[in-house]
């Protein structure tokens, strides 16, 4: 879509279909709008006669500071519990309050905070708090061909344990940003943005594919829990069933809403596919782990 | 019929099938940050038109029924385990709002997000029930000297609780409004009174259903500034319709217990507007025979004020006049909450904080 006509767009606020939700957004940061346009370039705008899941509005936070110091803030109906950070960091901003509203209010589905890909149709959850490689190890496969379900949130329903894709830009931290620049030069980057609470980020642009194939659910065939280790690996771990349901149980952020179908629907994922522990040195030997697991 | 969406929307559910993309943006956006989106939903899902909604509406309804039937089943877990805390202390126990709705599985429960537990004990009991309860895992949140006095002294709750572990939060009531105020409900009435109900195989009591529903009016318009909380006014809307559907002489006895417990006026308040908001179906002999009752100006100033504060703004766009009546309604609401003596100390001690907490 031509810059201008989001642009507008965009100030006077816009549905955004991010799969599998509508999120309305309105802003009129300028850093912001050309974000959008290079990270959501390929996901469909739609009219105003669709009702969102989700309001955010981002911009300038007022008051006298912002002579010396502009801030961004990220609005939703209720005190986010965030606080603004330097206007050229909106889209960090923006994405942080779509995960928080995705996060917190969605109960359709049970929520690992994990990435999710897929090759042939067989998916692999990779669990873990940020910085430990969950979203480089995706960025990585994504570029070698696999499909781009979701950078942060596995949402299984509970009964199929079926994966709904969630693809947005893939946030990549620190030295990652370097490493996956290095294993995909094609692969379209934003610019970094220093200084973040979370040291250097930057997002890797979903593709259109990812975007065209979000409506179709995956079945997990297996649970990687990655861990980088310069100086280990490659090697996989199988997990205990005990260790594995507990791990994931952990890494669920809304398991105790879920109650009794939850329990089972993790005790279901434990048993019915291998979880392992993956120790890798460097991109090349994690992605080699990785296409083993699926065969 | 109303304009307001909202309005409309908790009235008449099927109406929801009608409204347009731009409504339901603005509807969301206000009924979710007041718990009014299980409302919502629980409406849409009785009158069958959940299924003609827009998808974003139905997958945000179907998450808001996954946490309401959570929260129902957390409140019931809850409930038992304050018991056991309490099972060495020689005391009535008895559970107030969401937690009462719960255990007796009222219609006013299905669609209520909140997961607070509340309960009242005779106030003598209440050191070996604090005491209890502190074992358990149930501590004081932090409050400085005065705010400590305040409650203790003036209030008809302790202090709020929070579980170490579970970060539950609980309200250990004696009474239901607080001790400065100028009504004084029989709190001995409330528990001589109250209603056996059994927690997986443990005893407790409820309020009996007038008395529930005289503590819900009292909470909101005595002792509430009735800012954005018609919540409340559809949990009481709920209530009468259930409680006056299966008990012929519901109405009569809520007119007594309302003598005994001094709450001709906020029950009047309370049916005024929920029968002109709500269209609760409030016999006019009851209101009539309701005493005291607010006195002609009075009502005229709140019929300007109440509607315009009670009903969710947006949050970015709150009209002035919405504005206006909650900033007078919150001043009312300390006024009717302490002696004016008391209020000018009060008001001058919590400024003198404020202001040494912005010097730093």
């Amino acid at each position: 879509m031509d810059f201008q006509v989001l642009s507008r767009r965009l100030a006077d606020g816009v549905q955004l279909a991010v799969p599998p939700f509508v999120v309305r957004v309105t802003t009129s940061l300028r850093g912001l709008q050309q974000s959008f346009h290079n990270l959501y370039g390929e996901f469909d705008l739609l009219d105003d006669g669709e009702a969102p899941d989700f309001v955010i509005r981002v911009s300038g936070t007022g008051g006298p500071h912002r002579f010396f110091r502009r801030q961004a803030m990220a609005f939703i109906d209720t005190p986010p519990p965030y606080t603004p950070l330097p206007e050229r960091m909106a889209p960090i901003m923006f994405e942080q309050a779509l995960n928080w509203c995705v996060a917190t209010r969605t109960f359709t589905h049970l929520i690992l905070h994990a990435a999710v890909v897929a090759k042939n149709g067989r998916a692999v959850i990779v669990p873990g708090q940020s910085g430990q490689g969950k979203s480089t190890l995706c960025a990585a496969l994504v570029a070698r061909g696999w499909r781009h379900i979701s950078d942060e949130f596995a949402l299984m329903d509970p009964a199929s344990l079926a994966i709904t894709a969630h693809p947005r830009p893939i946030s990549l931290k620190n030295r990652s940003i370097a490493v996956v620049a290095a294993w995909a030069p094609d692969m379209a980057q934003s610019p970094a943005y220093e200084g973040t609470p979370k040291g250097t980020i930057g997002y890797v642009r979903p593709s259109r594919a990812a975007v065209e194939a979000a409506p179709e659910p995956v079945v997990p065939v297996a649970v990687v829990f990655p861990r980088f280790d310069p100086a280990q690996g490659p090697a996989f771990d199988p997990m205990g069933k005990a260790a594995a349901f507990i791990a994931l149980t952990a890494c669920s952020v809304n398991y105790r809403e879920f109650g009794q179908a939850g329990f089972d629907a993790i005790g279901r994922l434990v048993d019915g596919n291998p979880v392992l522990s993956a120790t890798y040195p460097d991109t090349q030997s994690a992605v080699a782990l990785l296409e083993q697991v699926v065969g | 019929m109303t304009p307001d969406p909202l309005l409309r929307s908790l009235r008449d559910p099927a109406s929801m099938a009608t409204l347009t993309a731009v409504d339901w943006t603005g509807m969301m956006q206000r009924a979710r940050p007041r718990a009014l989106l299980g409302k919502l939903a629980r409406g849409a899902a009785e009158a069958g038109v959940t299924g003609l909604l827009p998808a974003a509406v139905q997958r945000q309804f179907a998450s808001v029924d996954r946490l309401c039937a959570y929260n129902d089943e957390h409140l019931k877990a809850e409930a038992f385990l304050t018991l056991h805390a309490l099972r060495e202390v020689d005391t009535p126990v008895l559970f107030l709002k969401g937690a009462a709705y719960a255990l007796l599985d009222l219609k006013v429960a299905r669609g209520r997000v909140s997961s607070d537990v509340d309960i009242l004990v005779p106030r003598d009991r209440l050191p070996a029930v604090e005491s209890a309860l502190g074992g358990a895992g149930w501590l004081g949140v932090k409050l400085d000297a005065y705010d400590q006095r305040y409650y203790r002294e003036w209030m008809h709750e302790l202090p709020p609780l929070q579980h170490q572990y579970r970060a539950t939060v609980m309200d250990v009531h004696h009474t239901i409004l607080p001790l400065s105020g100028r009504i004084r409900p029989d709190a001995q009435a409330l528990v001589r009174d109250a209603v056996p109900v059994e927690v997986t195989g443990r005893a407790a009591f409820v309020l009996q259903p007038a008395d529930m529903v005289i503590h819900a009016a009292l909470h909101l318009f005595q002792d509430g500034d009735l800012a954005e909380r018609l919540r409340e006014l559809v949990d009481l809307h709920e209530l009468v319709g259930e409680f006056a559907a299966t008990d012929t002489a519901f109405w009569d006895t809520l007119a007594g217990r309302s003598r005994l417990h001094q709450a001709g006026r906020p029950l009047y308040y309370a049916f005024h507007f929920a029968r002109r908001l709500l269209g609760t179906p409030v016999p006019d002999r009851f209101l009539g025979g309701l005493s005291p009752r607010p006195g002609r100006v009075a009502l005229a100033v709140m019929d300007t004020l109440v509607p315009a504060a009670i009903v969710p703004s947006l949050p970015d766009r709150v009209p002035p006049g919405a504005a206006l009546a909650r900033w007078l309604l919150f001043i009312r609401s300390h006024w009717l909450r302490m002696p004016p003596p008391l209020l000018a100390r009060h008001l001058a001690i919590k400024a003198w904080d404020a202001l040494r907490r912005r010097l730093g």
